[in-house]
């Protein structure tokens, strides 16, 4: 017999959902920043000797893409770097914790998980697991507004 | 849902080869994040090279450094002793000098030492006040102190003249080039690129502190945290195997009906009665 949620964990499952869709686009969005600034660090070593990197407040103006090398200021691209880091640990957290409260199968976690990974992808996974949470959700409330 | 006969336990489950297969493939992973965690571990243990050297036996500064040449590596805080004179006049005072946590003032004098190579230039930093008035004092009153005697005290790297604040007359950094310009003259043997921080202070300043040169690496917390990471990761792998076990198990229980209603009400779920094993 699959475990199913109770409706006492609604208000629960509910703030965890949330918890992880924030996660879910947070990560999403620095993924494909990152995808971005990859492009301009290594896409260059093609034809070129160097790659590009983002600057915060150097010399070439607030912020710039200057030569890996050359940066003095603030390195907004490991800025970036390190921020993904710790995005993706939140995301990985709070997609445990869903998947624990919808009593889902623990491959779903690490399906949620390698969805983190692969850019663009956690936008269409944060969709599908919203929608299935959801629907589950609905058919364990009675309908309160057929109700009335 | 058509049950079998007698539902399966969760260590039959787990024997089984799709299962132990998933094991043999989550112990290899959990293996290889053991490396990396031993890896971590070993870095943060060490990360740099630590040079052992002995700063605290005194040596003749002779013997560990020459005018005129660039300060010796080796030679940077070591205790030394030198054996010269106070040059009178030639006293500086270095404002914005910090001990402890106040803010005060240095006197730096000119002494004359005796090298292999002649008598040499060498600074030496006498010892700190509270303010700039009360070193001056003791500055101007050390010129009366010209007796040939043994100096000791550590060794110590200049420092660069740009922080002092030459337009307003203020002398902040110890820089032997800066102090040349300021000495009457310079001894024939040339000047020492060092300067010798004072074990004693004369009488109406306070011996500057100055403690040996840190050499223990301590524990690198970034890689011990990495460490502690990988261990985390490991163990999480094998949880999620035994969550695969479990769930494949738990789906296979048959289904109570008498039990679903009670889960109905219930504020959580009743977990299916494990089977004794």
């Amino acid at each position: 017999m699959p475990r199913t949620p109770s409706p006492a964990q609604a208000g629960r499952i509910r703030s965890s959902l949330k918890a992880y869709r924030l996660f879910a686009y947070v990560t999403g969005v620095f993924l494909l920043i990152l995808v971005v600034e990859m492009a301009f660090k290594y896409g260059p070593l093609i034809w070129q000797e160097y790659g590009y990197e983002l600057e915060l407040g150097g010399t070439q103006g607030f912020l710039a893409f200057v030569p890996s090398d050359s940066i003095t200021a603030v390195n907004l691209s490991v800025a970036i770097q390190i921020a993904h880091g710790y995005c993706y640990v939140g995301y990985l957290i709070t997609d445990f914790i869903l998947v624990q409260r919808m009593g889902w199968r623990i491959t779903r976690f690490l399906v949620i998980a390698l969805g983190g990974v692969v850019p663009g992808l956690s936008f269409f996974m944060e969709a599908r697991v919203t929608r299935e949470v959801d629907a589950s959700l609905e058919s364990l409330t009675p309908k309160e507004g057929a109700a009335a | 849902m058509p049950a079998p006969a007698t539902p399966p336990t969760l260590w039959s489950v787990a024997r089984r080869p799709k299962y132990l297969g998933l094991l043999a493939v989550t112990l290899l992973v959990a293996a290889i994040f053991a490396g990396l965690a031993q890896w971590q571990f070993s870095r943060s243990l060490s990360t740099g090279p630590v040079v052992e050297r002995d700063t605290e036996t005194v040596q003749p500064l002779t013997a560990l450094d020459a005018p005129q040449v660039g300060v010796d590596g080796d030679a940077i805080g070591h205790r030394v002793t030198a054996r010269g004179a106070l040059v009178p006049g030639d006293e500086t005072v270095l404002t914005r000098r910090v001990q402890g946590e106040e803010t005060g003032a240095w006197v730096v004098g000119h002494l004359a030492v005796e090298t292999p190579d002649g008598v040499a230039s060498l600074a030496v930093a006498l010892g700190w006040a509270p303010t700039e008035e009360q070193a001056a004092e003791v500055a101007e009153s050390l010129d009366a102190d010209t007796a040939e005697r043994e100096w000791a005290g550590r060794y110590t790297q200049d420092e660069g003249p740009q922080e002092s604040d030459f337009e307003a007359g203020e002398r902040r950094s110890l820089s032997t080039g800066d102090l040349i310009n300021v000495w009457d003259e310079v001894e024939p043997a040339g000047a020492f690129g060092g300067y010798l921080i004072a074990a004693d202070a004369p009488e109406g300043l306070e011996v500057i502190a100055s403690p040996a040169p840190a050499t223990e690496t301590g524990l690198n917390w970034q890689n011990f945290f990495y460490f502690l990471e990988w261990i985390f990761f490991g163990l999480f792998a094998l949880y999620i195997w035994y969550r695969m076990v479990k769930d494949a198990w738990q789906e296979e229980q048959p289904s109570d009906d008498a039990e679903d209603v009670v889960a109905e009400d219930a504020v959580t779920v009743p977990e299916p009665a494990r089977p004794e094993k």
